[in-house]
């Protein structure tokens, strides 16, 4: 589903990771841990398509993004769920049109998947905000938006970089909860935090392995910490 | 005209295109305020484009079929050696129409240097016959032979050591005009490719939301391209009429001034200036392109 071989990247001539290998299995549950400057973004970044490795591949649903054309990538992150720390919107849409976009986007914004937004806002705790615009809701809000918005396409992978940066503890463990609800559905979910709390918690729940991004080097499957 | 209105069907067709592209901001005035001053002057420009090379023309034309038979002589003689060149005129093949220019012709001609209350009558002028040509042409250098045989007196002038020079300010008009109208057309893309660039600038939170949410390029192309050639088509349409506006109120000023009158700007003038917001439609829609295509590749 995701496969990661040997991929090196860097900044500039700064090195930000070398090497690196993982295999990601379709319904899995991975945690990535690192400290700041890691790269932790840049790793989600690469898997969704957004940077090319300089050295290395990155396969996803059995395609390497070094050979995709800008059509294969954007066809690529349709079946990908992405939610950034900072996420961004269309500030000029309602929340509803907003999670509505990746419909509108592949042409398929007809009643029935209409339906599946109302849903979706349901899920995510903002049907009473259908209206309203995304920089009216708070931090916690703007990334349960995120969520509805990744996952309205009923993507395979979801990857969330640093998701619940942004919130208070209340707010973390309800984008948790959602999580693990879509990885019960069998999707899979490649979270990268640096909340170990978030990640004990978790466990609790899933099966979810833990990777640091300092280890992926060794070519491993996911070291438990 | 069906292609026309196609066109404008498509422009605001596909909702989805036109929603993604937000609808506030600077950048929307930007847009529609340069087409429009854009358009203002390009009409304007190609307007003066199009009068000047009808004057240009209408100069070669005057000139190329017209002469002059100046007659010096007493003022007893005058008058019969004006009826010998007529009746030679008369015999001439090529000769279209031959005129005597009357003393308020004189007058009128003169009257810038001599104003018009100089009694021309009171001194003695040489008669002038005006011919006018017709297509076959006149074969001057047997006429004037024979008027130096028949009418020593008599000097014909065919224009020619003015004419040259007055055809090749007429050209260099026609071409000053055409270079004017390419030199618009080129500013024009510049300019709306600016604020095409500047419109992006400000939106590039929306191309990336776009490719986030997996939206193909040509989704996004077409999104703004339509969005904001929509602005710039009403900005052209305002800035058009607004110098259409100036035309039909510009006063005449070429009243009386001869070789000027009448110099208008005819019914495929009209439909040229007309194109004007037409071709600002089209060269959005290169420039636009052009700019979205170098954001996303800059995204990547």
């Amino acid at each position: 589903m995701l496969e990661i071989s040997k991929v090196s990247y860097s900044y500039g001539g700064n090195s930000v990771f070398s090497e690196v290998s993982l295999s990601v299995a379709p319904g899995s549950f991975y945690f990535l841990t690192g400290p700041s400057g890691s790269g932790k973004t840049t790793f989600i970044n690469l898997c969704a398509g957004a940077l090319i490795p300089e050295v290395g591949n990155i396969s996803v649903f059995g395609q390497e993004t070094r050979n995709m054309s800008n059509y294969e990538l954007s066809q690529m992150r349709r079946r990908l769920g992405i939610v950034h720390q900072n996420c961004e919107f269309l500030d000029h849409l309602s929340i509803e049109e907003n999670i509505a976009l990746p419909l509108t986007v592949a042409g398929m914004d007809n009643t029935k998947e209409r339906a599946n937004v109302l849903e979706l806002m349901k899920w995510v705790g903002l049907d009473s905000k259908s209206n309203v615009k995304p920089q009216e809701l708070s931090g916690g809000e703007r990334q349960r938006l995120a969520l509805a918005r990744a996952v309205i396409m009923s993507p395979e992978i979801i990857l969330a970089d640093e998701p619940t940066g942004n919130v208070d503890w209340e707010m973390s463990q309800r984008l948790l909860t959602l999580m693990i609800e879509l990885n019960k559905m069998g999707k899979t979910i490649f979270i990268s935090t640096h909340d170990l709390s978030l990640i004990r918690l978790a466990k609790a729940h899933v099966t979810a392995r833990t990777l640091r991004i300092s280890d992926l080097k060794l070519s491993q499957a996911g070291a438990d910490l | 005209m069906s292609f026309i209105l196609n066109f404008w069907k498509s422009l605001l067709a596909s909702p989805d295109h036109i929603q993604v592209v937000p609808n506030t901001g600077f950048t929307v005035w930007l847009t529609t305020f340069t087409a429009g001053a854009m358009s203002f002057v390009a009409v304007i420009g190609l307007a003066f484009s199009l009068i000047c090379a009808e004057l240009s023309n209408r100069w070669g034309d005057s000139l190329k079929s017209a002469s002059s038979i100046r007659l010096s002589a007493p003022t007893d003689l005058l008058e019969k050696q004006t009826s010998i060149a007529l009746a030679i005129l008369d015999q001439t093949k090529g000769v279209g129409s031959a005129r005597i220019v009357g003393l308020q012709d004189k007058k009128k001609l003169l009257e810038p240097w001599l104003g018009f209350d100089f009694p021309l009558e009171a001194i003695e002028m040489p008669a002038l016959i005006e011919i006018q040509e017709t297509d076959v042409g006149v074969d001057y250098e047997g006429l004037r032979l024979r008027l130096s045989a028949e009418l020593p007196s008599a000097t014909l002038d065919n224009h020619s050591q003015w004419r040259q020079p007055v055809e090749v300010v007429a050209t260099l008009i026609s071409q000053l005009g055409m270079f004017t109208v390419a030199l618009l057309v080129l500013s024009s893309l510049a300019m709306v490719s600016m604020a095409a660039n500047a419109a992006l600038s400000a939106n590039i939170k929306v191309l990336r939301v776009l490719r986030l949410v997996g939206a193909f390029d040509a989704f996004i192309v077409t999104a703004f391209v339509r969005k904001f050639t929509f602005r710039v088509f009403v900005g052209s349409i305002l800035g058009t009429i607004c110098a259409g506006i100036v035309l039909v109120l510009m006063p005449d000023f070429s009243e009386n001034l001869g070789i000027l009158d009448e110099v208008n700007l005819d019914l495929i003038d009209k439909i040229w200036l007309g194109t004007v917001p037409l071709i600002f439609v089209i060269i959005s829609i290169f420039a636009t392109r052009m700019a979205v295509k170098t954001s996303l590749k800059r995204l990547v």
